[in-house]
């Protein structure tokens, strides 16, 4: 469903932001493309878009050339951007001005995750607070029942129970037919829906891998102490002593902690695994 | 699923609705502001006291003598629907262009309905407000006392219509011609060129209008000065070759330059829109 293969792109007189960067993902599954602030995910995200071209490689996705800009491409590919801004309308107008570009937006789907998020279809969308705007955005997007959904931040802003409500609606509403991209640097608000990791620094891809994969190869534990406890692959300080990541031994599995997990990878430290 | 890539009517006919449903009420508030300032605007120019009356009487100016500054005002408020038409593909922050350019329909379908909501459809009701306000604007002097002194003594405002600037007693004539090409071209420049600029596009557009405007007067006293050296000053020589019996060489290359602009901005802002990055 995406493929990119060898995509080169900069912006103009900066330094190349992907060099060479290749990556494949099937539908059907949840992605988290994680990295650290710059890594290069909005500009990922742009590109598979359509708003941009890279300077040399291919994007494939959904089986279009996304800056081609082709109608059906752009019918069943939704952005959900980082920042927004709406016309002067009720959600009703919105709604009935935007649904009918998308041929397979589900009006009844889109009420019943309003009423899930407590939005009112008469309230003007600039009265709303930026949350409930994000709320409203992320619930148009999965009403149009696009292919693909490339959601950017989308829990920033969110308070902690949206975040909840925000999970929740995702994994009920998207299909197997359906390709979600998160990108994000708050780990710990999706770590419970993702079906794989990407995960970008400086434009190099550094994983790439499902979550199952990953549970049958690391143990996450907590520690008083390190000593005793090889082979620790990555540790990290906590109020109750260390966190840790250990290779799964005896195939017990444990909760996959993102956030240090990330770390680990941010910093290369399961290289040698 | 779509099948057609450039032109779907459905899809256009959404398109358009949607552009409607969100521009709406902005659109109809600046049609009103528009309305009402052109006929106060019509009003006091109608609007004369006694005294001038006399003057317009006694020396026999004829009631069409108000042929020129009709036409003015209406150069005016199209100068004004020119510069609207600049804010065709403005977009205040990347979100908004992001969202245009993401809209699920083709680029031709998204310039065209641009095109024919605040082009076509600019110059239409701009045309329409200039003959409700002008005619407002007569009927309404002609309630007052000073217009009754001087309906008394023969005199009488004609309804406006656009054919006073085809009457050969308007004098407007070639002009009329050069001056509807002026606006197309004007419009098309404003529409398009905005395209290329990503901060203050509307502002750059001006600029870069006056910039070439200006730049083709000093070129012209240059060549006049270089050619004709008993040139004074910024004079522009000219020499009158007929072209045809009522047109000069100079007269039908500013046609044929204004009236070859027009299409052809046209066509190179469809190639911009659609290699338009966020």
């Amino acid at each position: 469903m995406l493929n990119l293969i060898n995509l080169t792109f900069h912006y103009r007189k900066k330094p190349a932001l992907f060099k060479d960067f290749s990556l494949n993902v099937q539908q059907g599954s949840i992605v988290g493309l994680l990295g650290k602030n710059g890594a290069g995910k909005t500009t990922l995200l742009n590109l598979l878009a359509g708003l941009m071209p890279p300077q040399s490689g291919d994007i494939l996705l959904n089986g279009y050339v996304p800056f081609e800009r082709h109608p059906s491409f752009l019918a069943d590919v939704y952005l959900v951007t980082e920042e927004f801004e709406f016309p002067q309308v009720t959600i009703e107008t919105y709604v009935k001005a935007y649904s009918p570009l998308y041929p397979s937006f589900d009006v009844i789907k889109l009420a019943g995750i309003l009423q899930e998020f407590e939005l009112d279809t008469t309230s003007k969308l600039n009265q709303l607070s930026h949350g409930q705007r994000k709320k409203f955005l992320i619930a148009f997007a999965l009403s149009s029942n696009c292919a693909v959904l490339l959601l950017d931040e989308p829990t920033n802003g969110l308070d902690i129970p949206s975040k909840s409500q925000f999970r929740k609606v995702l994994v009920s509403s998207v299909t197997d037919d359906q390709l979600v991209i998160i990108s994000t640097h708050q780990v710990k608000d999706v770590d419970t829906i993702l079906d794989k990791l990407v995960v970008i620094d400086n434009g190099v891809l550094l994983l790439e891998e499902t979550i199952e994969n990953l549970n049958q190869r690391y143990y996450f534990d907590t520690v008083t102490k390190l000593q005793g406890m090889d082979p620790i692959l990555y540790h990290e300080p906590c109020s109750m002593g260390y966190k840790i990541i250990k290779p799964v031994d005896d195939g017990h599995e444990s909760p996959l902690d993102m956030e240090l997990f990330f770390n680990a990878v941010i910093n290369h430290a399961l290289n040698q695994d | 699923m779509y099948e057609n890539a450039v032109f779907s009517w459905d899809r256009f006919v959404k398109l358009m609705k949607q552009d409607w449903l969100l521009n709406r009420q902005r659109l109809l508030m600046n049609l009103l502001v528009l309305l009402v300032s052109c006929f106060v605007y019509m009003f006091f120019f109608l609007s004369v006291d006694p005294e001038q009356f006399e003057r317009i009487l006694t020396n026999g100016v004829s009631k069409h003598g108000f042929y020129n500054d009709y036409y003015k005002t209406f150069l005016f408020l199209m100068t004004v629907l020119v510069v609207l038409i600049g804010l065709s593909f403005y977009w205040s922050s990347s979100h908004q262009r992001r969202q245009f350019l993401l809209l699920p329909a083709s680029t031709f379908e998204k310039y065209l309905s641009a095109f024919l909501i605040r082009f076509v459809g600019g110059f239409i009701l701009t045309l329409l407000i200039f003959w409700v306000c002008a005619n407002l604007a007569r009927l309404t002097v002609q309630l007052t006392p000073q217009y009754g002194y001087a309906a008394e003594r023969g005199f009488a405002y004609e309804p406006f219509s656009y054919y006073l600037f085809t009457n050969p007693e308007s004098g407007l004539g070639k002009q009329l011609w050069l001056n509807v090409f002026s606006l197309l071209s004007s419009g098309a420049f404003f529409f398009v060129v905005p395209l290329f600029f990503r901060k203050l596009p509307l502002l750059k557009t001006a600029l870069l209008y006056v910039t070439i405007l200006f730049g083709l007067i000093t070129l012209s006293v240059g060549l006049s000065h270089l050619f004709f050296p008993e040139t004074s000053g910024f004079d522009i020589a000219l020499t009158d070759y007929r072209i045809f019996h009522d047109m000069d060489a100079f007269e039908y290359l500013f046609n044929v330059l204004l009236s070859t602009a027009f299409p052809v901005l046209l066509v190179i802002g469809y190639f911009k829109l659609k290699e338009k990055t966020v």
